[in-house]
């Protein structure tokens, strides 16, 4: 194996993953299980639970030791679920998307979020992922102009929807006026938030081309920065504002 | 996350005939489409109905003195209407405080009625708490920790606070809620677990009356953050002045129990009165007087030594009484 | 060689050298551990504990296996850093990895564990009391033996000379995670019997080491490169993502990479310890502080050891007292553990010491900043450092008390502050608070054995390659470091690796905000390193072999990409042209080096040594609705002594940070379990509240504009690289304490638990 191949390759074929059902997006199969978790007041356990109101809000702090109890999750039964594969580009079971201006026949699961297969199925590894669950805005995407979740949208559902990404907003080598405004004003710290941030920004931007502070504080509040670099994100929009 | 097929509806009949007892609704996925991920359901459905391309349900306009916003309407678009804002300026304040804005991009109207419980034990990950609104025995909540997301008067047995915003000053203006199948005045609309559409029933349109004239109306809204969060006390206030004294009034407290409530004993109390800030005060105090907040748990004491001050770990949730005590009695003295 | 004493800087202070990564951040290339592409790449989730203590009896991972797409599944039983003892709700007992994401999640359910439930105990003023559940660390108790302790002089004395005492018990600040917006990652492949992988932590090498050991691997096979990750604020723990990834990758023979999910980010790893305190200070009349004790009970969660990072240091250096007593305890309970993280407890332990503080100006009938001025460390640089210990040595610089002036006289405190609770009502109802805190701080300590190694290039240019992660200002304070020492132009010193072990020497544990100061210190040693190679083969060509008499190599001097004479700066040639003459490849190595005194400072001799400070302080104003208990920040200023300013962007994040961090750890942020069955509850971003764009002050004007919010002061640092100052850590308790001080003193309480939410502090004005 020679040293290239032994470092990271930046083109790779991306896993593929065929799986359809019915015609069209429909994915079917049903996974039928159970969880791993037990209900703690539920069957197994001997520990208790009052679920009365009667509490004493002056109750000294004890608490009683529970009995030791053995759990076992329950007996769980599985399906598999059927799965017809295709051959690369076949378009029964695909999803055709539109990102950057490119339409794209991808073979994909119809349930997984966009953000998902931006990243891991076409290798737009610039929209990041934070949360999975719509709470931190680390993959926001553009559509209609409109700054959305991309973990919110199930890829079956994102046909028909052109998609800009992070990826999307240079012109070849000439960064967006806000990525250049970024890159001048250093305004990032651990980088992971940044693409979120501008995209954020971008949208902003068009929508509002010249935003007072308190329109700019609000309307990049859907993007959360651990780093805490904020004031210096509101700073640099209101720089590319300018 | 389950594999679940998917129906891209591009007629509400398609939609309606598609959806049933294991096929669920979605349009913004901003609620539904993450409970799925977090795998939170003993038994998830196995289909969704997308109808987030359907045609011709996202608008706004005004019919002969009723406002109209589509059931596809999304909250981004309602919080910045300026139809909405002249007349209706309240539900433009609560559309402009659901989330953030991409959450308002996505999330529609309909969504947000319809949205689930927010608490904290029910959207434990992996249904780790299979609680009473999930077809489970008991509700977590009354035991637990109760700081957020919780109650201070249970419906049904459950101690979750309502979570949609849009419906504090929809109740507060008797707002008409349009499905495939009926009309239903939003008072009527919630359900201690739920709502009241049946499996294949769709919300179509929202339909708002214009308040009469001489109608007061102001919003306030607690949450812990200054956005995304849910709200943890809100209240919608609206009056009806008439040669200085109240006639009507709807006082509508959102987030303090599983059903947004309607203080009537307080409405009561200032009809047919002139406003004053003593009155305002004595409204705030009747608001949640019925209230049975839940307790502070796990106390311990810290402080000066001989001053000790009480302490909890579990705070319960007393401060939401307060809070909307004083949401009450501050919104009806603006209004003197 | 001689430091930097007395030379006119080119590059440090003169041009600030952006990061080389910036396009890349900013058109989403910049790849992170999970971003990486590779065929066959398979996707790992974990399995966490639904238990908070707990013995595993039986694990049956045959349903996940058989699962379609399931392609290897590890437990516990596969490797040494999982146990079958639980001891906190997510502890991983299982990985699976798979063609996706959301089937490896799926065959978590899949496996079959059969726990036996032992009594749990999650607060820690439970696990305090005889008799309550045993967390786990000890066999029949939760606490130590003993604590840790720090003496100086006798304090039982100091408070016998004392003429007022004060003394307070703090309530619980309440643990947090302090985390980051990527989820922990990591990525792992082989190729034979080597490994290769990312990862992202902290401390590249160190966790190369322990990486390699635990999957049974020479170092040099073992080639996990830690470049990126989501922000660094503190120790960061060992990290083992890569290490479960290769175990799953061995098995599945296919490269397998992992993101935590949000609900197992903050258990295992990433919590901050919340502690409690009791302070006790003992004052003569006029001021003087006689004697100074403290206790502090850390919650630590299921390992929490004596203690946390020995809060006292950061005060120890702040006052005069001759007679100190510190000693601090590690609380057990089920939870995750508390790591080092942002300026761990120190901003508890000064809010404490505040409070104190404010008790005795009250009792004293002194103006709190009067008080402070009494007994704070002056801006005299022969003040020695208040460590205990016998020889007195230096404080690299002195600004604390220039900080804290500055920041009174910006925010106006003397003329604003009132009697707490008696401040005029404002026309809304609301009640005015001001708070001021200022401290000496001890990060930015410089420590010895960071490493970093420089190549020079045919054509004078130069690159350097550094075991530390690539972290935003780095790139900035090295680069202008190298330049300014080997006199290179700002652009001819370039970053070649960060974070792989394979190329760089041992960067050391990014922590302690020591990064300009030790990072940057191996930095100067590697470039002194190559200027002795270069200026060696320099005195045998021309121009200067042929002068009489031969130049020694102290007789050259470098600037700008030429090296020349000192005594006749018209003997010159370049390094390029030394290069082209060099027999054997230049490459310089260095290592961070001690705290000594190298440039002017008092009468300390250059050569002593001396210990780091930073000093910092802040002030807010604050506006307290007593009715509904909301608070809003008014104003506030923040001053920071930064040493030499390198790069002022770089410096205003540590601020903007410092206080995002700080409104989070001072009014949201909490980690909150079920009391019944010690469930984690803030398993998501949304009740895991991170303060957002909107709960921090929208403007920061800053160093080098004319606003007022932020400001450095450039006092010098004496042992720093060209005057560096670590700034990350010290603006921590700065914030938060005086935004604290602010919210008592507008009500006239004693609150000091947190996070201070509006429950709080109706619940102190007696309203619930």
């Amino acid at each position: 194996m020679s040293e290239e191949e032994k470092k990271d390759k930046n083109t790779g074929e991306m896993s593929r993953r065929q799986f359809l059902k019915d015609a069209g997006l429909v994915i079917g199969g049903v996974t039928v299980g159970s969880l791993a978790f037990m209900d703690a007041c539920g069957g197994g356990t001997t520990s208790t639970v009052t679920n009365t109101l009667t509490k004493t809000a002056t109750s000294t702090v004890t608490q009683t030791a529970t009995a030791i109890t053995t759990v076992t999750s329950p007996p769980i039964t599985v399906t598999s679920p059927p799965i017809t594969t295709t051959v690369t580009g076949a378009a029964v079971g695909s999803v055709t998307l539109n990102v950057n201006g490119d339409t794209y026949i991808v073979d994909t699961e119809a349930y997984w979020p966009l953000s998902y297969v931006l990243r891991h199925v076409m290798g737009f590894t610039g929209t990041k992922v934070g949360c999975d669950r719509g709470e931190c805005g680390t993959c926001t995407v553009i559509i209609g102009g409109k700054a959305v979740l991309a973990c919110c949208i199930p890829v079956a559902e994102a046909q028909g929807l052109a998609i800009t990404t992070i990826e999307g907003l240079a012109k070849g080598a000439t960064l967006h006026k806000v990525q250049q405004t970024f890159l001048d004003m250093q305004t990032f710290q651990c980088g992971y938030c940044t693409p979120g941030q501008i995209m954020s920004a971008v949208a902003l931007l068009t929508e509002i081309p010249k935003p007072t502070l308190a329109q700019a504080q609000e309307g990049m509040s859907g993007n959360l920065c651990y780093c805490g670099d904020y004031t210096r994100i509101l700073n640099a929009v209101m720089k590319a504002a300018a | 996350m389950k594999p679940v097929t998917f129906v891209n509806a591009k007629t509400l009949d398609e939609a309606v005939a598609a959806l049933g007892a294991t096929s669920k609704i979605t349009a913004g996925g901003t609620d539904l489409y993450g409970s799925l991920k977090a795998m939170i359901y003993a038994s998830p459905p196995d289909k969704l109905v997308s109808i987030r391309a359907l045609p011709d349900l996202s608008y706004i306009r005004v019919e002969s003195g009723v406002l109209k916003i589509g059931a596809l309407t999304p909250l981004a678009d309602i919080y910045k209407s300026a139809v909405v804002k002249a007349t209706w300026p309240i539900l433009s304040q609560a559309a402009g405080k659901v989330g953030v804005p991409q959450l308002r991009n996505m999330g529609t109207i309909g969504g947000n009625l319809c949205q689930q419980s927010r608490c904290w034990y029910y959207r434990a990950e992996h249904n780790e708490f299979n609680c009473l609104r999930k077809g489970g025995l008991i509700c977590y909540m009354v035991a637990g920790n109760s700081v957020s997301h919780s109650a201070i008067w249970p419906v049904g047995g459950c101690y979750s606070g309502s979570v949609s915003d849009t419906a504090i000053p929809l109740m507060a203006f008797d707002a008409t809620i349009v499905t495939t199948k009926k009309s239903i005045a939003i008072k009527d609309f919630f359900t201690a677990l739920g709502n009241s559409l049946d499996a294949n029933e769709i919300i179509k349109e929202i339909q708002v009356p214009t308040p009469a004239a001489g109608t007061k109306q102001a919003f306030m809204r607690f949450a812990e953050r200054k956005c995304m969060d849910f709200a943890e006390v809100s209240v919608a206030i609206t009056a009806t002045i008439a040669s200085g004294l109240v006639s009507d009034s709807r006082i509508i407290l959102g987030a303090v129990s599983p059903i947004p409530v309607r203080a009537t004993t307080t409405e009561a109390l200032i009809k047919g009165k002139a406003l004053t800030a003593d009155l305002a005060a004595q409204a705030g105090v009747e608001a949640v007087k019925s209230s049975t907040p839940l307790p502070e748990t796990k106390t311990y004491t810290y402080g000066t030594p001989g001053a000790e001050q009480k302490a909890a770990f579990m705070s319960g949730n007393a401060y939401k009484k307060q809070m909307a005590n004083v949401y009450v009695k501050r919104i009806l003295a603006s209004f003197v | 060689m001689a430091d930097e004493f007395g030379a006119t800087l080119k590059v440090v202070g003169n041009r600030v050298v952006t990061d080389p990564e910036s396009e890349d951040i900013v058109r989403g290339r910049l790849r992170f551990p999970n971003d990486h592409p590779m065929a066959g790449k398979l996707f790992a989730k974990l399995l966490g504990s639904p238990y908070a203590h707990a013995k595993i009896t039986n694990i049956d991972t045959s349903a996940a296996e058989a699962l379609p797409g399931v392609k290897a599944v590890i437990t516990y039983k596969d490797n040494t850093f999982w146990s079958s003892t639980i001891l906190f709700w997510g502890q991983e007992v299982a990985a699976v990895a798979a063609v996706d994401e959301y089937t490896a999640e799926r065959a978590t359910d899949l496996i079959k564990v059969t726990y036996e439930q032992l009594p749990f105990v999650i607060y820690p003023e439970e696990a305090m009391q005889a008799g309550a559940p045993i967390a786990g660390a000890y066999p029949t108790k939760n606490l130590p033996d003993a604590p840790s302790r720090q003496t100086r002089g006798d304090v039982t004395q100091g408070f016998k000379d004392a003429e007022i005492t004060v003394e307070s018990n703090s309530g619980w600040a309440r643990t947090i995670s302090m985390n980051t917006i990527e989820g922990c990652s990591g990525m792992a492949w082989w190729v034979g019997d080597h490994v290769y992988g990312y990862d992202q932590n902290q401390a590249p090498t160190s966790n190369r080491n322990s990486n390699a050991a635990l999957l049974k691997v020479a170092q040099s096979k073992c080639h996990f490169i830690a470049r990126t990750g989501g922000g660094g604020f503190g120790g960061g723990g060992q990290s083992h993502e890569p290490v479960t990834c290769a175990l799953l990758a061995k098995k599945a023979g296919a490269p397998v990479t992992i993101q935590r999910m949000r609900r197992y980010q903050s258990p295992p790893r990433r919590n901050q310890t919340g502690p409690k305190l009791n302070m006790k200070l003992g004052f003569k009349k006029d001021g003087t502080m006689t004697a100074w004790q403290f206790s502090e009970w850390c919650w630590g969660g299921y390992n929490a050891g004596s203690g946390g990072s020995n809060a006292w240091e950061n005060l120890d250096s702040t006052f005069k007292c001759a007679n100190l007593l510190a000693e601090e305890w590690g609380v057990n309970t089920n939870t995750g553990l508390g790591e080092n993280y942002r300026c761990l407890l120190h901003p508890e332990s000064a809010q404490m010491q505040d409070w104190a503080f404010l008790k005795a100006a009250k009792v004293l009938n002194m103006n709190p900043l009067t008080l402070m001025r009494k007994c704070y460390i002056t801006e005299d640089p022969n003040e020695p450092n208040q460590d205990p210990g016998t020889t007195p040595v230096a404080m690299s610089s002195q600004g604390m008390r220039k900080a804290m002036e500055k920041a009174a006289t910006v925010i106006g405190y003397e003329a604003k502050y009132h009697e707490p609770g008696a401040g005029t009502p404002r026309t809304d109802g609301r009640k005015h608070g001001i708070g001021i805190h200022a401290h000496n701080d001890r990060h930015g300590t410089t420590s010895t054995g960071r490493g970093l190694n420089i190549n020079m290039n045919a054509d004078g240019t130069c690159h350097f390659n550094t075991g530390q992660s690539r972290v935003q200002d780095a790139a900035s304070y090295l680069s202008a470091i190298i330049a300014e020492t080997l006199g290179l132009k700002w652009d001819a010193v370039n970053c070649g690796v960060w974070g792989d072990p394979s190329v760089a020497s041992d960067g050391g544990s990014q922590a302690g905000s020591a990064g300009a100061t030790s990072n940057g210190g191996a930095a100067q040693e590697a470039a002194i390193d190559v200027k002795n190679q270069l200026f060696t083969q320099a005195v045998t060509m021309a121009p200067f072999s042929t002068l009489t008499p031969k130049p020694t190599i102290a007789d050259l001097d470098a600037s700008d990409g030429n090296i020349f004479l000192k005594s006749d700066p018209t003997k010159i040639t370049t390094h390029a042209a030394v290069m082209a003459k060099i027999a054997k490849p230049i490459m310089g190595s260095g290592k961070s080096r001690a705290n000594i005194i190298r440039r002017p400072q008092g009468n300390w001799p250059i050569g002593t040594t001396a210990v780091h400070r930073t000093g910092v302080a802040a002030a807010y104003e604050v506006a307290v609705d007593t009715e509904t208990g909301e608070v809003e920040i008014l104003n506030w200023v923040h001053v920071c002594d930064a040493g030499r300013v390198i790069n002022a962007s770089v410096c205003d994040g540590q601020i903007a940070s410092a206080q995002s961090h700080q409104i989070g750890k001072a009014f949201l942020w909490e980690l909150k379990h079920d009391p019944q069955t010690g469930v984690l509850l803030t398993q998501n971003l949304l009740d895991d509240k991170l303060a957002t764009q909107m709960d921090c002050n929208p403007t920061m004007n800053s160093y080098g504009t004319t606003g007022t919010n932020a400001i450095f002061l450039e006092t010098v640092n004496s042992s720093g690289p060209f005057g560096m100052n670590g700034i990350g850590e010290p603006c921590a308790p700065s914030c938060y304490c005086a935004l604290t001080n602010a919210i008592n003193n507008a009500l006239g309480t004693e609150i000091y638990e947190r996070p201070i939410t509006p429950y709080r502090i109706l619940k102190a004005l007696g309203k619930i």
